[in-house]
């Protein structure tokens, strides 16, 4: 009794120190100061930017209203890169999600080495962007690329003579590839974990009734990885819309404009040409635009994992 | 209680991010106001070193160096043993993105000690006080006259902001030995080489090519802009007050020879290519001609900077923009890119030192024979330092030079012009791309 009263006390004494003012800023505080100075202050600071002439350069500023955000929605090239971003995140988040899907329900079945080809697909995940970039600019290249090569040799002629960073009809389908192939791995993973997380009585309990595979994977397992599914689909199409190094690293944007994404937008329109604050509106435009469709998709998926 | 801590939190984050806001604001303040050639702290140090032993050896530092082309390890080494007190860190960024990352260092406040200097963004960095003012420096006196010439001509203030280190000429590396198998003279006008081009297509060879995904490379094909540039040389001038547009007829008519002239004899694989691809290609005898700058003659050197052994001869040929019966005039700059002494280093002295350092002939002659470039400082024997470039110098020295256009255009439209050329390879209208790029320079002048 009295031991019980004495872990009272003190439970009470601990609940009162974790909830003190001071408790409150050593917990909190340093990662909300480095959110505030790496996240919170650039925001503003772009947001102000936005409304501004600023070149970059210059040390005067003009505050010019709502001229950048005028000019953006005027520009052929700005819709041009919004319907690249559209094209480039629906094709690599579907596709990425349902063969990350395919090879985890694969591997879950714990083939023989499945050790080594989770690591090999997972393994692209791990490396740099820009390196990723630079090896398909080389697997892509018309010029002794290993992609025309093998084509050639395998005997499809017609095919090894396509320019695929070259020519605006397939280039931003090789950037596409190359997001998937780095990406796969990743939602693989997630997949997976969430695949060897559904408790094995329900798949016994199937079996018993008699479900054959399919039903299993359709009526049991996929509903159990709802959850899964939404945060593989939610964090493909925020990095699908905020795609840019390997377009930098793999065409600039070019041909023309034919891989142009907003990402590169901001850069060529901000940075090369000079226009700061231009380039400031568009990432507000495009931040704006991240926001609203993971509300929209978070909020479709939730409702769905609930229907499930 | 819970709502007063959230309070004193956001006070904390507030006052913080304050004072972030303030530190940011002192070193660009500092930036605009240090533009002065006197620095007396930096002074003293060099002062003491070079006049006084007795007092204290001068402090360690390291003097951070930022440019699109190395320095070989040898210079830097010989310059650290000269100067054991500096160590040099150098940064090498790609020439195609040099002037952005130098814009968000700017926007940082965190230039280097010493950087390169672009010649489109050049006057802007002038006239913000970016660079340090060098007038008076005796190491300037080492420098050719006519590059000091051409570059005060360029600069938009007084004062003298910068080095020249790389002169150059644009020309055309033709594979003469193609050229004499089909009894080619060398061009010596636009309509030559345009014959000579059409020539070669009939024999079934590719005249041209060209690194085109490396959007920078098309600038040196612009064979009827630059034509252009020689009949009315004011053109690219006015555009700035709006007294001409590249809407302007004769700038549409010269897009579209442009299109059926150059893009049109252009390998077909050009849009996939990079500028040390589109090299490869030319050097595999898979296109005749390669228009490129006098900088290339890296490529024809060993990496023990002995000749090369190519299966064919490879002729620098002078560019050939000028109309028949004309003489020609090449697109060259004797100050070329330069490099600059950051405004707001620390460390002035310790940066003159490295600049006087390479415009000593000795070391000047090291820059030229490892980089292949044209420094064009007073007693180099340029034809010994860089093996084959005899045709590129008397480019560069003996023919008559105009200044290249494009490298006078804000930063903004050649990207556009660029972006516009990829587009007209792919058949776009060149009416249509005029409009874009005049848009582009609607932009620039705002800004002015």
């Amino acid at each position: 009794m009295l031991n019980n009263n004495k872990l009272r006390t003190r439970m009470e004494r601990n609940r009162g120190v974790l909830t003190g003012a001071g408790d409150a800023v050593a917990f909190a505080g340093p990662s909300l100061l480095l959110f505030s100075l790496f996240i919170i202050y650039p925001f503003f600071s772009g947001m102000h930017l936005s409304f501004t002439d600023w070149d970059g350069i210059s040390s005067k500023i003009r505050y010019i209203g709502l001229s950048n955000f005028t000019s953006m929605f005027q520009s052929r090239v700005f819709y041009s890169a919004v319907i690249n971003t559209l094209k480039l995140t629906i094709i690599v988040a579907v596709i990425q999600n349902l063969l990350g899907l395919l090879l985890a329900v694969l591997l879950d079945k714990k083939m023989k080495g499945h050790t080594f080809y989770k690591t090999a697909i997972f393994m692209p995940a791990l490396l740099s962007t820009v390196v990723v970039g630079i090896v398909c600019s080389i697997i892509f290249s018309p010029f002794n690329g290993t992609l025309n090569t093998m084509l050639d040799m395998v005997g499809l002629h017609w095919l090894a003579d396509v320019n695929w960073l070259g020519n605006p009809d397939t280039a931003l389908y090789a950037i596409m590839f190359t997001g998937i192939w780095q990406w796969t791995g990743f939602s693989m993973i997630i997949y997976l974990a969430a695949l060897q997380a559904v408790p094995s009585h329900l798949l016994e309990a199937g079996m018993i009734d008699g479900a054959g595979a399919f039903r299993r994977f359709f009526h049991i397992e996929l509903p159990s990885i709802a959850p899964a599914i939404t945060i593989n689909t939610v964090l493909s199409v925020i990095g699908c819309l905020k795609t840019f190094e390997t377009i930098l690293v793999m065409t600039g944007g070019g041909p023309g404009n034919a891989t142009q994404v907003v990402g590169t937008y901001i850069y060529t329109a901000g940075l090369s040409a000079g226009r700061m604050g231009y380039g400031s509106a568009i990432s507000l435009v495009l931040f704006a635009g991240i926001v609203l469709i993971t509300l929209i998709q978070v909020r479709l998926l939730r409702k769905r994992e609930e229907h499930l | 209680m819970v709502r007063n801590s959230l309070w004193k939190l956001l006070i904390l984050c507030f006052t913080f991010m304050l004072i972030v806001s303030a530190c940011s604001s002192n070193n660009s303040n500092s930036g605009s106001n240090a533009n002065s050639s006197s620095d007396s702290n930096s002074n003293s140090a060099v002062n003491s070193e070079a006049n006084n032993t007795e007092q204290e050896p001068p402090k360690p530092i390291t003097l951070h160096v930022m440019h699109w082309k190395h320095l070989s390890k040898s210079l830097i080494d010989k310059f650290q043993d000269a100067y054991p007190h500096i160590t040099i860190q150098m940064e090498v960024f790609p020439v195609d993105q040099f002037q952005q990352v130098i814009k968000t260092r700017v926007a940082a406040g965190e230039l280097p000690d010493i950087l390169g200097a672009q010649e489109n963004d050049f006057p802007q960095y002038v006239k913000e006080g970016i660079y340090l003012d060098l007038t008076g420096e005796p190491f300037l006196d080492n420098y050719a006259e006519n590059s000091m010439a051409q570059m005060k001509e360029l600069t938009p203030i007084d004062g003298i902001f910068t080095v020249p280190t790389d002169a150059f000429a644009i020309g055309v590396w033709a594979n003469r030995t193609l050229f004499d198998k089909y009894g080619i003279p060398v061009p010596g006008s636009y309509d030559e080489l345009f014959e000579a081009a059409a020539k070669l297509k009939e024999n079934g060879v590719t005249p041209f090519v060209a690194g085109a995904q490396d959007g920078w490379t098309l600038e040196q094909t612009m064979f009827s802009m630059f034509q252009l540039q020689i009949q009315n040389p004011e053109f690219y001038e006015k555009l700035k007050t709006g007294e001409t547009k590249f809407t302007d007829t004769v700038f549409v008519d010269a897009l579209r020879k442009w299109q059926t002239d150059f893009a049109g004899n252009l390998h077909k694989d050009a849009l996939g290519l990079s500028y040390q691809q589109s090299f490869e290609v030319f050097a595999r005898q898979e296109a005749a001609m390669w228009v490129m700058g006098s900088w290339a003659t890296n490529f024809l050197q060993t990496s023990d900077k002995q000749l090369k052994d190519f299966d064919f001869d490879i002729e620098f040929m002078p560019y050939p923009a000028n109309p028949k019966g004309t003489p020609i005039q090449v697109p060259a700059s004797l100050s070329g890119a330069m490099w600059a002494i950051s405004a707001d280093t620390d460390h002035k002295e310790e940066a003159k030192l490295l600049l006087d350092f390479f415009s000593q002939p000795e070391n000047a002659v090291s820059y030229v024979e490892e980089g292949g470039s044209i420094m064009p400082v007073k007693g180099i024997d340029y034809a010994k330092a860089i093996p084959g470039a005899e045709k590129v110098l008397d480019a560069i020295f003996n023919y008559p030079g105009m200044y290249p256009f494009n490298a006078r255009l804000d930063g903004g439209v050649v990207a556009q012009l660029i972006t516009s050329m990829q587009n007209l390879i792919l058949n776009k209208d060149p009416a249509e791309e005029a409009k874009v790029i005049q848009e582009a320079q609607d932009i620039a002048n705002a800004k002015q």
